[in-house]
């Protein structure tokens, strides 16, 4: 009886794996900026986690292949994989027209919106303060990023700086040297929850950016990912990934 | 220039007193102007650069006289001998600090009561040490206590607001502001920032006087000039890039932790100069350390002994020299500093290699910005070599 249920079990896990793509076990190198918690980053016991490390492993158990991740600067991340540096990437991109010129990108699986993220004593700030005339408030965000570019809209280059991680550009805001981070509002609250009673998240929903998987031009393993994420959305796992990693405050 | 020819003095063109290397550079100066002329995405991306220049020339330029200043003082230091009161100054000065921040270790403790529910999100004031957010976060300061997320508040009438709104479920705040009937779930008794910070401070001084003196009893050496030793020892030991990093990051967070966020170093340009003038100053302080020591003990006795006053012996005997020795080395700096100011922008500063690295993100055209950052560069370095060897004549010819 008790084999009889193991072996239907196992039918049930595996019937849906016979309808999909097959990569027949293949290695893939996943280039990750994992400096971005908690989309990717290095815990403690120096192990890459986060949730597009998650997402990535459960579409590899439903197409059959097996995820590296490969730690990377964001910095030229995709020229980088254009040149064929990596497989794919995963590292909650944005999907942009100017990147889709020069890689490929599976269907959305999370959308996120952009926020800005200042410290507790500056919690009144409205977005105007930091747009309207004659403010001379300064924001921060990390180097090529889509928060870059929004930024630079909000504010203009003069009074937008950037940096080589999120991290590095909350220091600053810890530090004075901005007023605020334009970040994601997932990743902001990861930062909030670090930096304890010091900083809040009081503009949100800026934008909304769909973010993508990230291939090499013309890739067919984009194929695949496409299917094994609608698996994973079917099956209520990408659901329980987002509720494990995206706990929401407001 | 004129290297020994065997078989005798050779005619030279105007070609042949030209570095050979700079040869091949001035034939392929056309090529890089073909480039830039015809390629719209070369222009844009120097255009882009350009206001990046202003930056990457001042700080150098600020940074290197900055590195100047300290080094002759180090190198100063090091010429220090050792007076009579020196050690005890010393040694006495490092048992004030101690007793200064022992003192302030005694501070009582203050203390803190996380009340509320036990699950749900917790308000935490602003300052709150880390070290307690973290227990409290990781559920660790009571066994199988829950993991907690927070609300950041600025002061405790907003932590208190928070929990009527019952945004939070639990505040941490001194047992006499926890409004009653509220449970209690952990109690903490620990040392204020405004003591801890400056008793650190001042611990670490005291250490640092403590064992100079010492180290100046053993060796019968100035403290200072064990000083300025560790000094060029330890910072020619760190890379640049993380001077940079500690500078850019880690040094105002610590300032504003001790002054109370009184003093905070914001401008760019002043941690730019600050980080390469650290820096560079060990090696300042070896270039003119040696050239001094490169001078004859004997020469200085024999002006001392026609008469020269000390300032005479040191204008009309060592500097003439001194500054003939030390000239091409600080130039060789200087062109150092220019190219490692490249690294100032992992802080976030707006200089050449910045703007590239932002022009590079933005347009994923990586040849363009970073092609015509080295160009900006080879440019500044060739002049600023020449300009060198122009000095270094000058001062070679007077000879």
């Amino acid at each position: 009886m008790k084999r009889l249920l193991v072996a239907l079990v196992a039918l049930l896990i595996a019937v849906p794996a016979f309808a999909q793509a097959d990569l027949d076990g293949r290695v893939l190198r996943v280039g990750s900026d994992t400096t971005y918690p908690p989309f990717e980053f290095v815990n403690e016991a120096g192990e890459t986690v986060g949730f597009d490390v998650d997402v990535v492993n459960a579409i590899c158990d439903v197409i059959n292949c097996e995820p590296e991740f490969v730690t990377t600067a964001w910095d030229g991340i995709f020229p980088a994989l254009a040149e064929g540096e990596f497989d794919m990437v995963a590292s909650g991109v944005s999907i942009t027209a100017e990147r889709d010129e020069i890689v490929d990108f599976s269907a959305p699986y999370l959308v996120v919106g952009q926020s800005i993220t200042t410290r507790v004593e500056d919690a009144n700030l409205t977005q105007d303060d930091f747009t309207g005339m004659g403010s001379s408030l300064t924001l921060g965000a990390q180097l090529g990023t889509t928060n870059a570019q929004l930024g630079e809209e909000l504010v203009g280059a003069d009074r937008l700086r950037l940096y080589d991680t999120f991290n590095a550009a909350v220091l600053a805001l810890l530090n004075g040297d901005v007023d605020g981070v334009i970040i994601d509002d997932t990743a902001a609250d990861a930062f909030v929850q670090q930096y304890a009673g010091e900083l809040v998240v009081e503009v949100r929903g800026l934008t909304s950016d769909p973010l993508g998987l990230v291939f090499q031009e013309g890739d067919p393993i984009q194929d695949a990912f496409n299917e094994g994420l609608a698996a994973i959305e079917e099956n209520g796992t990408l659901a329980e990934l987002i509720a494990k990693w995206f706990a929401s405050d407001e | 220039m004129s290297r020994p020819n065997p078989s005798g003095p050779r005619k030279v063109g105007v070609l042949g007193r030209i570095k050979p290397s700079y040869l091949v550079l001035l034939a392929l100066l056309p090529l890089v102007v073909v480039l830039f002329v015809r390629n719209p995405d070369y222009q844009a991306a120097l255009r882009f650069l350009l206001p990046g220049l202003q930056f990457t020339l001042s700080v150098t330029v600020l940074g290197y006289l900055l590195a100047a200043v300290l080094g002759l003082a180090l190198a100063g230091m090091m010429l220090l001998s050792l007076g009579r009161w020196t050690v005890r100054a010393f040694l006495g000065l490092a048992a004030l600090l101690g007793l200064a921040g022992g003192g302030l270790l005694l501070t009582p403790g203050d203390e803190l009561v996380l009340a509320g529910a036990p699950e749900g999100r917790v308000a935490i004031v602003r300052g709150t040490p880390d070290g307690l957010s973290d227990a409290i976060q990781d559920g660790a300061y009571a066994d199988g206590a829950l993991e907690r997320r927070f609300l950041a508040a600025v002061d405790e009438a907003t932590a208190l607001q928070f929990l009527e709104e019952e945004r939070v479920t639990a505040v941490f705040l001194p047992p006499e502001l926890v409004p009653a009937g509220l449970p209690e779930l952990w109690r903490v008794t620990f040392l204020p920032n405004s003591a801890r910070n400056p008793s650190t401070f001042l611990l670490a001084f005291a250490a640092l006087f403590g064992l100079l003196g010492f180290a100046a009893q053993q060796s019968r050496e100035h403290p200072l000039a064990i000083f300025a030793e560790l000094y060029v020892d330890l910072i020619r030991g760190i890379p640049m890039l993380v001077v940079i990093l500690f500078i850019g990051f880690v040094l105002p967070g610590a300032i504003r932790d001790l002054t109370g966020g009184r003093i905070s170093i914001r401008n760019d340009l002043v941690r730019g100069v600050l980080a390469i003038a650290i820096g560079y100053a060990a090696y300042m302080a070896e270039i003119f350390r040696a050239g001094i020591e490169a001078i004859p003990r004997g020469q200085i006795e024999a002006s001392r002994s026609l008469g020269l006053t000390g300032w005479q012996t040191a204008r009309f005997v060592v500097l003439p020299q001194a500054i003939r020795i030390v000239l091409p080395p600080l130039g060789n700096e200087f062109i150092a500093m220019l190219k490692d100011t490249a690294l100032l922008s992992v802080i976030g500063v707006g200089d050449v290699t910045q703007k590239a690295r932002e022009f590079g993100a933005a347009t994923l055209n990586l040849f363009p910005p970073y092609n015509s950052a080295a160009v900006v560069y080879v440019v500044l370095t060739l002049s600023a070599s020449s300009l060198l060897r122009f000095f270094e004549r000058r001062t070679n010819a007077r000879r």
